[in-house]
This record gives C-alpha cells, sequence and structure tokens, in this order.
C-alpha cells in the first residue's frame, strides 16, 4: 500500500488539517487462528473535535496477482451518495462478474486507449442489520469479480469452468500426497485389524486427530498451496489444506478414494455455484465410501468421523476430483442428531434454594461443544466454567461435584454430571412459594429476532433439539395454586411441549424445545416470532404452590 | 481455519457510525437521501474505486472516500477500505 492521504476539511471545504506518516500504526496482526501470516495491517485513528466535518482519505493497493481481484462493496453500515467502480485495462483481458442484490450493468468506453468499465450508484441506503441474518445476507450489494486467466507465484490457472479452477488445485497438490515409509508402516499398524473401509478411514482419521494441531504459517503463496504430506507429518502440525493433504494421503495409501473439496465456510455465506471465482477460504477431505461418504473436518481434534462441524454443513463445495470436478451441496444433520437431555432431580432447601442432581447426555454438535470446551479449558477453570454454564438462568448456582465422560459405542454420547445448590433459586412469600423449573435451558429476548419489516430469511448455527426432565421434591404441606398450560407446538421449522404433573409432594416437568431447520424462510417469520412469543413467555412463568 | 488470501497491506479506517436504524436494501430517491443524510452520524459522500489492470502480475486499486461526520455520536462503522 503506498500514497495514504487524510485530510479533514470544515463543510465550507476550508482545510482543517491532514495526518501526518506519525498518525498511521503498523502492525503484523495474524488472525487468532494463523501463527504467521505475511500480511500488514495500517490503522489510522481519525478524529475531529468539532462536528460537522468532511473527511478524506485516499490510498493505493498494488497487486501482484489478479487472483485476488478486489471487490466493490458499496453498501456499509452508512448511507452513501455516490459510490462507482472504474476498472481499467491496458490489454482488455477477460473476465466475469457477479452482481449480488439487483442488477447492474457498467459502462464500457475507451480512454486513451485503454478499456474502462464503470459501475456507479447513488443513494444507497445504509445496510440491512437483522437478528440472525444468514451470512450469506450480510452482503447485500456488491459486484465480485473473476479473471479470465492468472498467475499466482509460479502457477498459472482459469476460472472457465469449475472444472479449469479444480485443475488448479489438483496441479498445485499433484506432488504433495507421498508418505515417508515411517508413516506406511504405521498405517499398516493402525488398520491391521480393521476389514471395512469405513473402519480404515475412522483409524486413520483418529489417528491424525491425535497426532497432529492446527497450525497455519503462510507466506507467498502458503494461503493455496499446501506443505507435502510427509513434512505435515514430520512436523505434526499444519493448517486445513496441509492436514487435508497428509488424511487424504493416508487414505490414497490405504486404498480409500480421498478428494480434497474447497469450502466457503457457513459462517461466511455460500458459494455463488453459477460464478466460477475464488469463493474459498477452507478445505475439507470428501471420502465417497461405498456405504455413505464421509466429510472429514481435518483441522478438528475432538469431532467424531460421522460428524461435521455446522461450518462446512449445508455448504456448496468445490470437490477436486481426478477430472470432472464440480460443486457439491454437503449435507446437514437434522435436529436429532445434535441433542442435549438432561434429567435432574432437585430438592427444595430452606429458606429459598434448591439442591440438584443432574445428568446431561449430549450428541452430535452439543456434545462436540462440550468435548472441544473441556479440552482447552484447565481442571481449575472446567469448574468456574461449568458454573457459569449451569448457572445461566439461576446465577446463585454453586457447583458441589461433577463429572464428565465419553459413553457408547463408539462414543456415541458425551454424559455431564453435576452436583450443586442454587440459592435464592424459590421466590417465597409467607404462605407461597414460586418456581420456575427452566433452570437449564429457557428462551428469552436474546433469542427473538425483532425486526418489523423483515428482509431476510432467520438463521442460527445448526438443527437441535434439546429435551430437559425435571423432578423437584417441595417441602412438606404445599398444594400447587396455579401452573403454566402445558403447551404443545408444532411447526414446520420447530416444536415445544411441556408436561407437567404434581403428586406425592413432587413435580415433574418436561420441556422439549427443537429447531428443525436452521434456516428460517421469510415466509414463516411472523409464525416463527408468535411461536417464540409463547415459548419465551411459558419459560418465563412460575408454578405457585400454596400452604 | 486456513486459506486466507494473499493481501500485501491492508487498512482498516475505524470512524464509527450509530445510526439506529436502516433503510433497506434498495436505492432511494433524491429526497429520501437528503431526508436520511440530515439525520445522519456520518455518511458517505463519495467512494470511489479505480482498478488498474496493467497485465496479470501487476494492477493498482485507487480508492478514494470522502464522508462527512456529523457527530460524535459516529462510533463503530464498518465503512472500511
Amino acid at each position: 500500500m503506498d500514497n495514504i492521504e487524510t485530510e479533514i476539511y470544515d463543510l465550507e471545504g476550508r482545510h482543517i488539517k491532514e495526518l501526518d506518516d506519525d498518525d498511521i500504526e503498523e502492525s503484523t496482526i495474524s488472525p487468532g487462528f494463523i501463527l504467521y501470516q505475511k500480511n500488514k495491517h495500517l490503522w489510522i485513528d481519525l478524529k475531529h473535535h468539532q462536528y460537522p466535518y468532511i473527511l478524506s482519505i485516499r490510498y493505493e493497493m498494488h497487486f501482484e496477482s489478479i487472483f485476488f481481484w478486489p471487490s466493490w462493496r458499496p453498501q456499509p453500515t452508512i448511507p452513501v451518495q455516490y459510490s462507482q467502480y472504474k476498472l481499467i485495462q491496458d490489454d482488455p483481458l477477460p473476465f466475469h462478474y457477479h452482481t449480488i442484490s439487483d442488477t447492474i450493468t457498467p459502462e464500457r468506453s475507451v480512454e486513451d486507449g485503454d478499456s474502462v468499465y464503470v459501475w456507479a450508484r447513488h443513494n444507497i441506503p445504509a445496510k440491512e442489520k437483522e437478528d440472525f441474518i444468514p451470512p450469506e445476507n450480510r452482503l447485500q450489494q456488491a459486484v465480485i469479480f473473476a479473471p479470465g486467466k492468472f498467475e499466482l507465484g509460479d502457477s498459472h490457472g482459469n476460472f472457465a469452468d469449475w472444472d479449469a479452477f479444480g485443475a488448479w488445485y489438483r496441479q498445485l497438490t499433484w506432488e504433495k500426497y507421498h508418505l515417508p515409509q515411517a508413516l506406511k508402516n504405521k498405517i499398516h499398524q493402525l488398520i491391521r485389524q480393521e476389514d471395512n473401509p469405513y473402519g480404515v478411514a475412522s483409524a486413520l482419521y483418529r489417528f491424525l486427530q491425535q497426532n497432529t494441531r492446527y497450525v497455519a504459517i503462510y507466506l507467498d503463496i502458503g494461503g493455496w498451496e499446501p506443505h507435502d504430506a510427509g513434512t505435515v507429518y514430520r512436523n505434526r502440525y499444519g493448517d486445513c489444506k496441509d492436514l487435508t493433504t497428509l488424511m487424504i494421503a493416508m487414505l490414497r495409501y490405504a486404498d480409500i478414494q480421498a478428494y480434497p473439496a474447497l469450502v466457503q465456510t457457513r459462517d461466511q455465506g455460500v458459494v455463488y455455484p453459477d460464478f466460477v471465482a475464488n469463493q474459498f477460504n477452507h478445505v475439507i477431505a470428501f471420502v465417497p465410501l461405498p456405504e455413505d461418504t464421509l466429510w472429514l473436518e481435518c483441522t478438528a481434534d475432538f469431532i467424531d468421523i460421522t460428524d461435521m462441524p455446522a461450518s462446512i454443513e449445508d455448504a456448496n463445495v468445490l470437490v477436486v476430483k481426478n477430472r470432472s470436478d464440480e460443486i457439491i451441496r454437503t449435507p446437514q444433520a437434522p435436529m436429532d442428531a445434535n441433542t442435549w437431555s438432561s434429567h435432574s432431580t432437585l430438592k427444595y432447601k430452606a429458606p429459598g434454594s434448591l439442591s440438584i442432581a443432574s445428568r446431561i447426555t449430549c450428541k452430535g454438535k452439543q456434545k462436540h461443544g462440550f468435548k472441544s470446551l473441556f479440552a482447552r479449558v484447565t481442571p481449575t477453570n472446567e469448574k468456574i466454567l461449568l458454573q457459569k454454564i449451569f448457572g445461566k438462568y439461576l446465577p446463585n448456582f454453586t457447583l458441589a461435584d461433577y463429572d464428565y465422560r465419553e459413553e457408547g459405542q463408539p462414543n456415541q454420547r458425551y454424559v455431564i454430571e453435576i452436583d450443586g445448590l442454587y440459592k435464592n433459586a424459590v421466590t417465597h412469600t409467607v404462605k407461597r412459594i414460586f418456581i420456575n423449573p427452566n433452570i437449564l435451558n429457557r428462551k428469552t429476548m436474546d433469542h427473538f429476532p425483532d425486526d418489523e419489516n423483515r428482509q431476510f430469511a432467520v438463521h442460527i448455527d445448526y438443527p437441535y433439539r434439546a429435551i430437559d426432565t425435571l423432578d423437584i421434591a417441595l417441602p412438606y404441606g404445599y398444594t400447587l395454586e396455579s401452573a403454566p398450560e402445558p403447551l404443545s407446538l408444532d411447526f414446520s421449522f420447530a416444536h415445544y411441549k411441556t408436561s407437567y404433573s404434581f403428586e406425592d409432594r413432587k413435580l415433574h416437568c418436561i420441556r422439549d424445545f427443537a429447531y428443525k431447520k436452521n434456516h428460517i424462510e421469510q415466509d414463516h417469520y411472523r409464525t416463527l416470532q408468535k411461536f417464540l412469543r409463547k415459548v419465551i413467555k411459558n419459560d418465563d412463568t412460575y408454578f405457585i404452590f400454596k400452604q | 481455519m486456513g486459506f486466507i488470501m494473499k493481501r500485501i497491506v491492508w487498512i482498516v479506517i475505524i470512524l464509527g457510525v450509530s445510526l439506529g436504524h436502516t433503510w433497506g436494501t434498495g436505492i432511494l430517491t433524491d429526497a429520501e437521501m437528503d431526508s436520511i443524510v440530515d439525520k445522519a452520524n456520518a455518511f458517505i459522500i463519495e467512494h470511489s474505486y479505480t482498478f488498474h489492470i496493467h497485465n496479470p502480475t501487476n494492477a493498482k486499486l485507487n480508492v478514494e472516500i470522502r464522508m462527512q461526520i456529523n457527530s460524535e455520536k459516529a462510533k463503530n462503522t464498518d465503512a472500511h477500505c
């Protein structure tokens, strides 16, 4: 970057001040998940004490490859009176572009022999900010570009079609799958007992998870070209493409077909399948087994082989096979694969506390979430973390004891057991006590998408189901005076069901909530709001017992 | 996660705007725009990108932005370049 100039003017155009080079701060920040990156970040803190004022900024950026062709994003979170993107080419090169939101066509001309295109817009409103907006709708107006051909480092490629782009990535990785003899010997040892491809893949995936770590170091075209499998094995670390390359190399050595799949992680949006361009930020392994296809996230150390993180589910990915590369939509696990199920026994402790003994069983992403958390915290912090999680809705929670483990074959579920005390969990008057049994899960206004004129779908990370069963022992001499109405709500996108009974001074409650879909179309928005209002109200209603 | 594109240098200019509400994704009339910018804590007067490709391995992006800051409430905009 060169020639950064910034100035401040008043509204009459009088120059007030300009920034010195000393006002520009430089740092070599890498994102948290990258150990080293050659990028530099420049920060300018621009302030003036008298309003209003006009701020003017100019700068240049130099590109050594048009692979990284900058897009036009004319709509920030403030209104824009005029925005334009001018493309000048010394020699006309083939390129294509994709318009996000409504169509906008460029004006073409020739200036001093150069080919010129201009995209322009007046009066652009600020970008919509909606609660739970789908990642692909965060960018609401843009033009994105791709060159017909490109050079990156020593490699040459083109975006004629997905097959052509896949061929370029194949060329970058072609020589990277050789394994050292020591690893070949290890693979023989690992798969000796396995008699089917799924067992072989599972053994190798476990080996990868237990023996490598995610570390990214980017130099030159390191953002795209993986290290060879032997180096990754020796280093015991790598980024997504390094670890995926090692996994694919091991699978292929064991006679299992496996290919890299380029991904745009779901939190960043969805790849436009009709626009052939660099739309990817991640890579995973595609393993088409006879029984089922596996999509392996090779940077995740704690996920089961059949589970996929939400970041790569329901995503358009480019599978780079030996030829005929294509965009495929990855599958998404249903709600019943991502479950939380708790059984809790609670006892009233005067004056107003509740003791709890709870067993929580998690599967799928709920399990992965806990497993990753426990792997990352120290034993000292485990207790603090659990107190925070289980004290979310009743903050005066003291955890006395806990345990967690994997159960089932092979490691199907994660079980957490807690023992503790919720102080002041029960409100009481002289003759009445008030109890809200939704201690572990409840919906609040934080979960409510509140937009008057909703433009986009509602998006959460993944479908899931949470069932809480509680038995609460009350003191002698109390009868049930009032209770929340048992609800049974069922829609195509979610369900909610509550039930209760009170017998022998024991309150038995069941709450069952599920998001059947994680992407709820705008057509259902009002229904979703009505559904959530009822859920939130019901979750916040107390049982009242009278002496 | 990996696979980040190579960028030589990137600049983030944090100015900040808190507008309180939004105005949709379409295009506004001049009158609508005038009404909005009167109330806005900040708005962009003109934002221009010029991408000049000399050849596939040599290109330059020139960016110019002029914005009006109306209030100290202008915080945390994503108006970056």
